[in-house]
């Protein structure tokens, strides 16, 4: 809506100069004039993530969560990459912790790809609209691992060619 | 005239000062409106191409995703006796020995412990008043346990209907300190016998038992001597633990079907002998024959078998077969072996009848 506000606005006021002195002069001037009008739909973009956290619950060495979903809905008019990444595991005493690749995602599927720390791995491009669900699940390491609560952050970006 | 024309000069130059003063006011408005307008076409087009976020003051990283996990520590137990011989009088309590993996045993709580069972349903048990809740190292293995007891009696009222020697899991529910809303599960597998199974056979002139491995005769009290002049015995054993090494067919509802027979890998013991040994929760009907021992009658109520001598001499029964018909309510058996017709049996009510099928012998007759 935005844009479209914007494109109008630029037409009419490029009319508004182009034909000023016409519409100055006093009448008796005859003739026609030829306006070009250009508008530039620029490159736009956006990600609605649902950021709710996830709790995964109680789990024993070895467990495998079920799997937990959030969409990743992708409003775009020019080719975008949306990203994905996470941390390792931290448990609340620091010492305690595994990798990021424990959690696995799935673009709507279940879940099979690891997790990395790498902001530049991608989840998925598009040029146009894409509505998506990301399902997560986390593998708790083998024996020994610790008693506790662990936490992660998982962040989904994106970047578009605005030209 | 001159009068004219310079008014008309003035009125020229008034009219034209007046248009200047007009075309003034106009780019004046014009200019604020120009600056306005290009501003919010900036402003639009920018805050639209990277407006990610319906509220990004919210958040500094808007599309960070927390998740959070507790890793909950599994838990194990040993308990003892194993077996678990219902009734036994010298027994008082049962005895678990509990370990945690990664936590120590101490942040056990054990007020909150139950014992309960898997298989069936139960009114789970606490630990006794006194249990001694003391942590060591039962089985060795270098993790500490908390080693707890609970009241064997209750457990007793648990298997009241069993008749046959049983595995169950054995389960403990409890809480552990400094890991809220946690109940962890530690399970144990446990033999439950059910004494007083009549174990019965027949031993006399001319014949010998041997039980197989895990029967032990000696402790066999004897029930009946000298049946009917055989030289046959009853026995009964209690309180003995032996493998069955057997399956059971429940005819109940069933209306005919054939099963492999190898009840008896056997030698004659003066006359033929033909039976389906047994065991049941309670007591068997022997009813002897006034005429011979050989047509004595055995039947026994609720899970059970019944035998019948007499019908066959000297013959091996490994190998053969048994067909079965019923109505409901009695059964006609048929034993073959290698087609011929080894035993029959007419009219044997059934009384929630099982069938007993032996798929290994369980004690050898020996001429």
């Amino acid at each position: 809506m935005k844009k479209m506000f914007a494109a109008i606005v630029t037409a009419i006021y490029g009319l508004m100069l182009t034909a000023a002195p016409i519409l100055a002069a006093d009448g008796q001037i005859t003739g026609s004039s030829n306006v070009d009008a250009s508008v530039k739909v620029l490159g736009m973009c956006s990600l609605n993530v649902n950021t709710v956290d996830i709790d995964f619950g109680d789990l024993l060495e070895g467990a495998t969560s079920s799997s937990v979903a959030r969409s990743a809905d992708l409003t775009t008019n020019t080719p975008t990459t949306v990203t994905i990444f996470g941390t390792n595991w931290i448990g609340l005493t620091p010492s305690n912790n595994f990798g990021v690749g424990q959690t696995e995602y799935g673009l709507d599927v279940a879940p099979h790809i690891d997790l990395d720390l790498n902001p530049g791995t991608t989840l998925f491009s598009s040029q146009v609209d894409a509505p998506h669900n990301v399902n997560f699940q986390v593998t708790i390491p083998p024996h020994p691992q610790p008693a506790d609560t662990y936490s992660q952050t998982v962040t989904i970006g994106f970047s578009c060619d605005q030209d | 005239m001159l009068e004219q024309i310079k008014k008309e000069k003035v009125g020229k130059m008034k009219k034209l000062k007046e248009g200047n003063d007009r075309t003034l006011r106009v780019a004046l408005v014009l200019l604020p409106l120009f600056i306005f307008l290009a501003i919010l076409l900036a402003f639009s087009s920018v805050s639209y191409a990277f407006d990610s976020n319906p509220n990004p003051n919210s958040n500094p990283n808007p599309n960070d995703i927390h998740a959070t996990v507790r890793v909950v520590p599994s838990a194990g137990t040993e308990c003892i006796p194993n077996p678990f011989v219902v009734g036994n009088p010298k027994e008082k309590v049962f005895t678990c020995y509990i370990e945690l993996d990664t936590v120590s045993s101490s942040k056990i709580i054990p007020s909150t412990l139950r014992l309960s069972l898997v298989e069936r349903p139960v009114t789970p048990i606490p630990i006794l008043p006194k249990s001694p809740n003391k942590i060591g190292d039962f089985d060795g293995d270098g993790v500490k346990d908390m080693k707890v007891t609970f009241n064997k009696t209750a457990i007793d009222e648990w298997f009241q209907d069993l008749y046959m020697p049983t595995d169950f899991t054995f389960k403990i529910n409890g809480e552990i300190e400094g890991i809220p809303g946690y109940i962890f599960t530690a399970l144990d597998r446990i033999t439950v016998i059910k004494p007083s199974y009549t174990f019965v056979h027949f031993s006399g002139s001319g014949g010998e038992v041997k039980a197989i491995e895990g029967i032990d005769l000696s402790k066999a009290t004897i029930i009946s001597s000298n049946i009917e002049k055989s030289g046959h015995q009853m026995i009964k054993l209690d309180l003995v633990k032996f493998n069955f090494v057997k399956t059971w067919e429940d005819i109940s509802s069933t209306v005919s079907g054939t099963v492999p027979m190898e009840v008896l890998r056997g030698r004659y013991v003066n006359l033929g002998f033909t039976a389906w040994i047994t065991y049941q929760s309670n007591d068997c009907v022997f009813t002897p024959s006034p005429s011979s021992a050989s047509y004595s009658f055995l039947e026994c109520d609720g899970k059970g078998a019944f035998f019948k001598r007499g019908l066959a001499v000297g013959y091996s029964r490994k190998d053969a077969d048994i067909h079965f018909e019923t109505d409901g309510t009695t059964a006609t058996m048929i034993a073959k072996h290698d087609g011929v017709v080894v035993f029959e049996q007419s009219n044997v009510p059934l009384k929630n009848f099982a069938f007993e099928v032996e798929t290994k012998p369980w004690f050898l007759f020996a001429s």
